[in-house]
């Protein structure tokens, strides 16, 4: 799913939407295939006298856009992951310290046992 | 059986982590057990979009919480375990833990960085601007 830009495809009044909110829920609900914007399928309510209007968004749609958005901020962290371990490795001593050393140097001694066992 | 090995920046971390959340802390430790047996078990770091590794190394990383976090919580795992092993192609005689802390922190370190970057290259670029305008105005 893209960015969307511009309006809506379809524009109601908050009258016009209350009339036919039945069916474009209806139609909303009936969608199986995500589109390629947020606002393809969806329905702008604009109330009268406001700057800003409502988006009636087909569930599909929606739930399309938070696994991007999901998959994007997984995509980010790896790149800030990344940048960190370049600026750690070019700023590093050398100094390394085996695992079982740091568990003992950091008192979780039983972590050691429960792995032996 | 590879070798585990913490850098002094990692054990930093450790050490905040502990001060923060001893139990994820100490399920960070137990995994980077767990890495001399299986050092694939993190995911690698790559972009998403086209599935190409982010670099040469492979560096990988793991989620983690304490164990007892709700499986509902959001996030469900807020650390990460960050490592790379050594060599990168062949048989892993290393892994090396780079980092295991806070998401947030990690985060802000980098960008950070980058954010100083670019306000540092905004400004040289406003500097080359000016500079350019009054050669422009000298006659």
């Amino acid at each position: 799913m893209g960015r969307g830009t511009g309006k809506a495809k379809m524009v109601f009044t908050t009258s016009q939407a209350r009339t036919a909110l039945p069916g474009l829920a209806r139609t909303a609900a009936k969608q199986s295939k995500p589109s390629k914007s947020l606002r393809d399928n969806a329905v702008e309510i604009q109330p009268r006298g406001e700057e800003r209007s409502a988006y009636l968004v087909p569930e599909v749609d929606l739930q399309e856009a938070e696994r991007r958005i999901e998959e994007l901020e997984e995509e980010l962290e790896d790149i800030a992951l990344l940048r960190l371990i370049e600026q750690r490795t070019l700023a590093e001593s050398g100094n390394l310290t085996t695992v079982d050393d740091v568990i003992r140097q950091f008192g979780f001694h039983d972590l050691l046992d429960a792995h032996a066992a | 059986m590879a070798r585990v090995a913490f850098t002094d920046e990692a054990k930093a971390d450790l050490r905040a982590l502990i001060a923060e959340d001893e139990q994820a802390a100490r399920e960070g430790l137990r995994i980077a057990k767990q890495l001399e047996s299986n050092p694939y078990l993190g995911e690698q770091l790559r972009e998403k979009s086209n599935l190409k590794p982010l670099a040469q190394a492979d560096c990988r990383k793991v989620k983690l919480d304490r164990p007892n976090r709700r499986a509902t919580a959001k996030p469900r795992y807020r650390y990460r375990l960050v490592y790379r092993i050594e060599p990168h192609d062949g048989s892993p005689e290393t892994v090396v833990i780079m980092a295991l802390g806070v998401k947030p922190r990690i985060y802000r370190e980098a960008t950070t960085r980058a954010a100083k970057r670019m306000r540092e290259q905004a400004v040289a670029r406003r500097r080359e601007q000016r500079v350019e305008t009054v050669r422009r105005r000298e006659p």
